[in-house]
């Protein structure tokens, strides 16, 4: 579904576009709201539910995916200031009362691969190559399984594993900025 | 051969899969059922206020509408202006150099016409010719007029229905 369908259609309060917007976009804001809350992810889900809902309700028809984006950029700036105002009036809030800085989704981004660089510079030296096998190479699980004498599953959960190390690695970063 | 481009772009592509698939690997609002219900909650609510609200200002516009289209019909009408009919009367003897065929200077000639004319024909200094009668029907219709001559601004004479002296005629 294209830009123009979409907003127009959440504006119409049609499921479609709905479902269109959120499988396509929610995971992204997340993303976006880890990084500017510094790896803060009670705080980015808190700060992405107020964002979706003003989205929703005050969305206007738009026809560029870069005006789509600019437009939901804007709205969790404006969502992450209102958090961070209200958070700053009640003091026993465990949540920060710093403003957040308005953040490009292009230094977010820089900031983000620069950290995933150091968390798989930090792996073990064959979990690193086994990461860099699948994702830099293009080897296949299978392919990679068959060189460690593995099982896929077992590769797999591996995997898994260290996407989870690396992605503890990021936000403990974020955290320290 | 490498192409520096291609290969820059294959890298950057590479790093996304690997960042997606690590950030994926916790919370992740696609999937959050419970979150996705109140968005779209809030998507039907937001779009019914807008329909409701689009209809309610569609609605008061048509009654502003309907309201200024009304309001002439539901005045009184208009006291019709009563024109006073104008009323027939001579000319004030200081606009007009009044002239009877009975009381004409020397000036003045009347020239013989048909008696089945209605009206009668004079030579002035000013004018030369058949008198206007249509330049003022109504002053016309008062009795004794048969028509006055002049032009604008000149002096007007106005001729009445005399009888005509014999020695203008000859």
């Amino acid at each position: 579904m294209d830009v123009r369908a979409m907003t127009r259609g959440i504006r119409e309060g049609r499921e479609e576009a709905f479902d269109a917007f959120y499988s396509g976009h929610a995971d992204r804001m997340y993303r976006y709201l880890l990084v500017s809350t510094k790896g803060d992810e009670e705080r980015a889900r808190d700060v992405l539910q107020d964002a979706l809902l003003r989205v929703v309700r005050h969305l206007p028809p738009l026809d560029a995916p870069e005006d789509l984006w600019r437009y939901l950029t804007v709205i969790m700036r404006s969502a992450l200031v209102d958090q961070a105002r209200r958070a700053s009036r009640h003091p026993g809030s465990t949540l920060s009362g710093a403003e957040p800085a308005a953040e490009s989704e292009e230094r977010a981004g820089d900031r983000m691969f620069t950290l995933l660089h150091d968390a798989l510079a930090a792996l073990p030296a064959d979990d690193r190559r086994i990461v860099e096998e699948h994702y830099f190479r293009g080897s296949s699980q299978v392919e990679i399984a068959a060189r460690i004498e593995s099982s896929l599953k077992g590769l797999a959960m591996r995997f898994s594993r260290l996407r989870r190390r690396m992605r503890e690695y990021i936000l403990e970063g974020l955290r320290r900025e | 051969m490498s192409d520096p481009l291609r290969d820059r772009c294959l890298e950057a592509l590479r790093r996304n899969a690997l960042l997606s698939g690590v950030l994926e690997e916790g919370y992740r609002p696609s999937e959050d059922a419970v979150l996705r219900e109140r968005i779209r909650a809030a998507m039907i609510g937001a779009a019914r206020q807008r329909r409701r609200r689009r209809f309610l200002l569609s609605a008061v516009s048509a009654a502003a509408l309907l309201a200024a289209l009304a309001i002439p019909s539901r005045g009184p009408l208009p006291t019709p202006r009563i024109v006073p009919a104008p009323s027939v009367k001579a000319a004030p003897p200081e606009a007009f150099l009044v002239v009877t065929t009975t009381a004409a200077a020397p000036l003045f000639e009347v020239v013989p016409t048909p008696s089945s004319w209605g009206f009668e024909v004079v030579h002035t200094a000013q004018l030369v010719g058949p008198l206007e009668r249509a330049r003022d029907e109504e002053l016309l219709a008062a009795g004794g007029v048969l028509g006055f001559a002049g032009h604008p601004g000149s002096p007007r004479k106005l001729i009445l229905a005399a009888p005509v002296p014999r020695r203008f005629l000859e």
